[in-house]
């Protein structure tokens, strides 16, 4: 290879390379290309954090603001970046859920500039002028800094009995095959990744959190009631007669508003009190040609 | 050794269900569940869908939940509310006591309900007191008893609540 040049020899060795290694060359190249006209050619972007603190374990101190100060041109894009980078170079002592880092997993919702949302995919507001807030979600306890107590938010979860209640036997013995038209009711309501953003925005759910069950439990609760699936709906349907389970919401409407996955609760709660009232009924499975 | 697994498994099923959602328990279930997975997938299916579902959903509420259906309440107040989007115009366009009535007995029953809904989220009993609370709804009822009888009273004294709107209008 003594003919040859720099390129060519890098071209030659990624030929030789299996496919996963190839791309895993170019993503390198792209990112090292990347990082040094970064570093090399921007001025600092400063940009002012201000984040919710709190520990458990100097309880006699108030729960403030901090600031942090972060350059934008050293930090990904997303909220989530930004403190994940000052918890790495700034301050360990800053405590918030995170996972998956892209809205699928839902730990890391809180309150940014006012708004329940993931901090994994909303932006950073590149207008510096502006500081960044970000509180935890609203109305919870508070564990440690952004995390919140979710206890309440489970139990009223499993109180739904988010499970199939059917006693049919499947007639193919395995599984309980359901028609397409059945299965697309369902779209737009098992999406919900659980977050909370949409009950922590609700100022029904903030005065009666102990006997309104809260827009994300109820959209899932509608997602059992209508699966062609499930024989239980009746009895679903019955415990949610009271005044409060269902009936305090007041279609305000933040649910959907805030929902960082795009879903509509409001519009599930809406027809869960159609059902309850006898405005509608739900409709029979379809048959299933086989 | 199969028989008595599957049965402790669905044993297992099923006081899970009576109890509250216990997460303690319910790993020892899900390791249960995978051992007899491995010993037989097709026997499984059965004990999982046999459990009869009354059962299954018996004392697993999470708050302290009323009896009280106000499923029927609610269509109520949108059958109201619905009627109300009529009775306004018909009421200026021709009044007359039946139709004043009706007006003066729904728009009181829809400011009722709309007041009990403030006091419910804003009067609460471990915020303000059970006091406090009771006060809020008297002061609500009597709030609406006056309101009606004020309507009433423009109905069959005046000159009918229709052509008061009118009059509140020309104002």
């Amino acid at each position: 290879m003594a003919g040859l040049g720099l390129a060519e020899m890098w071209t030659v060795r990624l030929l030789k390379q299996p496919f996963t290694q190839q791309i895993k060359q170019f993503h390198i190249s792209t990112a090292l290309a990347a990082s040094e006209t970064v570093t090399q050619e921007k001025a600092p972007k400063i940009k002012t954090v201000q984040v919710y603190r709190w520990n458990p374990e100097t309880p006699e101190v108030k729960p403030k603001m901090q600031e942090y100060k972060i350059d934008l041109n050293s930090c990904g894009p997303m909220v989530l970046d930004a403190l994940i980078k000052i918890k790495n170079g700034e301050d360990s002592t800053l405590t918030f859920r995170r996972s998956c880092r892209e809205g699928i997993c839902g730990s890391c919702a809180m309150n940014i500039g006012g708004v329940n949302t993931l901090a994994c995919i909303s932006g950073i507001n590149p207008d510096l002028s502006k500081p960044l807030k970000i509180y935890p979600l609203p109305h919870m306890y508070v564990v440690k800094d952004l995390v919140p107590d979710m206890k309440l938010f489970y139990k009223q979860y499993a109180s739904i009995e988010p499970w199939l209640h059917t006693d049919v036997t499947p007639s193919n013995n395995k599984e309980h095959l359901q028609h397409t038209q059945d299965r697309e009711k369902l779209d737009g309501l098992y999406e919900c990744i659980l977050c909370a953003c949409c009950s922590t925005s609700c100022p029904s759910y903030w005065w009666n959190s102990e006997k309104y069950l809260g827009p994300a439990v109820l959209m899932q609760a509608y997602r059992w009631i209508i699966d062609s699936r499930d024989k239980a709906t009746a009895e679903r349907l019955d415990k949610m007669r009271d005044p409060f389970s269902v009936f305090r919401c007041h279609t305000i409407m933040n649910c959907t508003k805030t929902c960082p996955k795009g879903l509509n609760p409001g519009r599930a709660i809406a027809r869960i009190k159609g059902l309850l009232s006898g405005v509608t009924s739900k409709e029979e499975p379809k048959a299933i040609a086989q | 050794m199969l028989s008595l697994k599957l049965f402790r498994q669905t044993n297992c099923a099923v006081s899970v269900a009576q109890r509250q959602m216990s997460f303690r328990t319910l790993p020892k279930c899900l390791n249960q569940f995978n051992t007899v997975t491995q010993l037989g997938k097709k026997s499984l299916i059965k004990p999982l869908v046999s459990a009869p579902i009354v059962a299954r959903f018996a004392g697993s509420t999470v708050a302290v939940k009323s009896d009280k259906n106000h499923a029927s309440l609610w269509r109520s107040e949108r059958i109201v509310s619905i009627a109300l989007l009529g009775l306004f115009p018909a009421a200026i366009l021709y009044s007359s006591p039946i139709v004043d009535t009706l007006l003066a007995i729904s728009t009181s029953i829809h400011i009722y309900w709309g007041m009990e809904a403030l006091v419910v989220d804003y009067l609460r009993v471990p915020v303000v007191g059970q006091l406090a609370n009771k006060a809020g709804h008297v002061a609500i009822t009597l709030l609406a008893i006056v309101t009606l009888a004020g309507f009433l009273q423009v109905t069959f004294m005046g000159d009918g609540l229709g052509n008061a709107l009118v009059q509140l209008w020309k104002l």
